[in-house]
């Protein structure tokens, strides 16, 4: 059942919110021991929900993002049992909306990560086959909507962690423009690219969810007002960048790229190549500014406010055994890069440099715009693989390299179901527009959804 | 190696972390770096840095006092404190 539907049957009185909740919670009964969706499951904490457009619509959170009086984790060891003292605003807007919170969520630590391996509460499992990692870092969000434990999530998507486990576990996940949705409340990662975006089971229901969160925020000072974007539904050019041939996708993915585009061109979309060359630097460089960003917003995990602290001598050492007992060793390795790369002498050359190259990817996306009205990508270069297949640490960076773009850019990103490879693993196409065309991505996302069904 | 192991002392000093966990720290991280200095190769020596997306400026709050958190709520979940003040080990005096 789609929300949607829900809302629908509830319209209707022929299902109650209370009955809605509790198939979710048989769900998350029967499967999340072995799943681990949930770090922090709430399904008996069920009050009468507030009227609104999402009401009685069961929705998780990612554990990065503060629910007002519920631990908080971030997926990590070093906030200890800290509980959020306030509402992010996603989370006070689904509240009003009359959402059903149903608990936080498992996600690589501090949202590094892109398999859903890296928390300190144990690796999370995709519900369509559970030898398979959801994707990361927003693991859980994805996982528990996959496994009817929610109808839909939150996730946040810095490099693509909303859109990656949407497309591994055959769900729609949006990463919005950047400032659209507020970060207020959402634990900084890297905070000129991180934006919190809906997972769900169809592109109305992130429509729905997407309208619930998003709007200006005083209390975040990147929030933007919404401009209106305009386009004709009957001239839809998208770009396909030919670079695609050059890097390493899999085949089936790439014969699904054609498929999808060969159905959308039935419904008169037309296609034209494009050329994104910096593609291929654009790993690089957010693999140099988002370890700088966070090791600056991480300094502020020091175990003296808040958190685990483990006390040992004078101030300097207690920052340092805490921070060491507490971070686990991915987020280890990103401040230690993030570090070298803002230090006296090296500030020039990589994390500059990167800013730079930043931009230069930014100029061709939006030349690219001038030309098309959207790009066309597969979501990821391959379908969802073993859990502990991927050790190396710079393959695992590899899982981004097709959605990193549009976050370096700023711009917002839809991924949607297209299909299965031969061994029944989800294919996510990635549909990208300019700033503010959230609308004319999710026209685009149903054509695929409804040539799929037909 | 672009990593010496002065660098990482440095670093380390600098991020307050211990490097005890990773014993080819130096290894793993010049790897990375010299995996990521691709971008060197090109001549950017014309573009204007990107730190934020176009379409965001700083929005800068009215300069006066608004209500927050309460004091007591924020003390919570402080690990240690005595009244209204957070505890910390000594810091004049102590070691760098």
């Amino acid at each position: 059942m789609t929300i949607v539907e829900a809302l629908g049957k509830l319209r209707n009185k022929d299902i109650s919110s209370q009955e809605l909740l509790a198939e979710c919670r048989k769900n998350w009964l029967e499967k999340d021991k072995e799943i681990n969706a949930f770090i922090t499951p709430l399904f008996d904490n069920f009050n009468e929900s507030k009227a609104g457009v999402l009401s009685g619509i069961p929705i998780a959170i990612k554990d990065n993002i503060c629910q007002d009086g519920v631990r908080l984790t971030c997926g990590s060891k070093i906030l200890g049992n800290y509980n959020s003292l306030f509402d992010a605003t996603v989370v006070k807007k689904l509240k009003d909306a009359g959402a059903v919170l149903v608990g936080k969520t498992n996600l690589d630590e501090f949202a590094m990560g892109s398999s859903g391996e890296y928390s300190a509460f144990g690796a999370t499992k995709n519900p369509l086959n559970t030898s398979l990692v959801p994707g990361g870092s927003s693991s859980g969000s994805a996982a528990c909507v996959a496994a009817g434990m929610a109808f839909a999530s939150l996730g946040s998507d810095t490099g693509g962690s909303v859109r990656q486990p949407a497309a591994f576990c055959g769900l729609v996940g949006l990463r919005p423009t950047y400032g659209t949705v507020s970060r207020f409340g959402l634990v900084a990662f890297a905070s000129s690219v991180d934006q919190i975006g809906p997972i769900a089971k169809t592109v109305d229901d992130c429509e729905l969810v997407y309208n619930v969160i998003s709007g200006y925020d005083p209390k975040d000072s990147t929030s933007v007002q919404p401009q209106e974007f305009k386009f004709n539904k009957e001239q839809i050019t998208v770009g396909i960048p030919k670079e695609l041939g050059e890097l390493d996708i899999a085949p089936e993915i790439i014969a699904n790229l054609e498929e999808t585009k060969k159905r959308l061109e039935l419904e008169g979309i037309k296609f034209k190549e494009i050329s994104l060359s910096s593609i291929k630097y654009s790993i690089a460089t957010y693999q140099l500014i988002t370890p700088s960003e966070c090791s600056s917003n991480l300094s502020r995990f020091d175990g003296v406010r808040y958190g685990l602290q483990k006390a040992e001598g004078d101030l300097s050492s207690q920052y340092k055994s805490t921070r060491s007992a507490g971070f686990g060793d991915e987020v280890k390795r990103r401040i230690l890069i993030g570090t070298y790369a803002l230090s006296e002498g090296y500030f020039d050359a990589y994390y500059l440099q990167a800013c730079r190259m930043r931009r230069k990817i930014f100029d061709e996306i939006m030349a690219a715009y001038s030309e098309v009205t959207a790009i066309l990508t597969p979501t990821t270069p391959t379908t969802a693989f073993s859990l502990g297949s991927v050790q190396d640490p710079l393959k695992m960076y590899a899982c981004d390299l097709l959605t990193i773009p549009q976050g370096l850019a700023g711009v917002p990103a839809l991924s949607v179901p297209s299909g299965k490879d031969k061994n029944n693993r989800p294919i996510g196409m990635h549909i990208s527009g300019p700033a503010f065309s959230e609308n004319m991505l999710f026209h685009i996302g149903r054509m695929i959804e409804q040539g799929l069904d037909d | 190696m672009v990593v010496t192991e002065k660098d990482i002392a440095k670093i380390c000093e600098l991020a307050k972390l211990d490097a005890s966990f990773n014993k080819n720290i130096i290894e793993d991280l010049s790897r990375f770096l010299e995996h990521f200095a691709s971008i060197s190769e090109v001549d950017l020596s014309n573009t204007e840095p990107m730190v934020l997306p176009p379409q965001c400026s700083l929005n800068l709050r009215d300069d006066t006092p608004e209500k927050a958190i309460e004091r007591e709520k924020f003390l919570s979940e402080v690990p240690k404190k005595e009244g209204e003040f957070i505890i910390v080990p000594k810091i004049i005096g102590g070691s760098k």
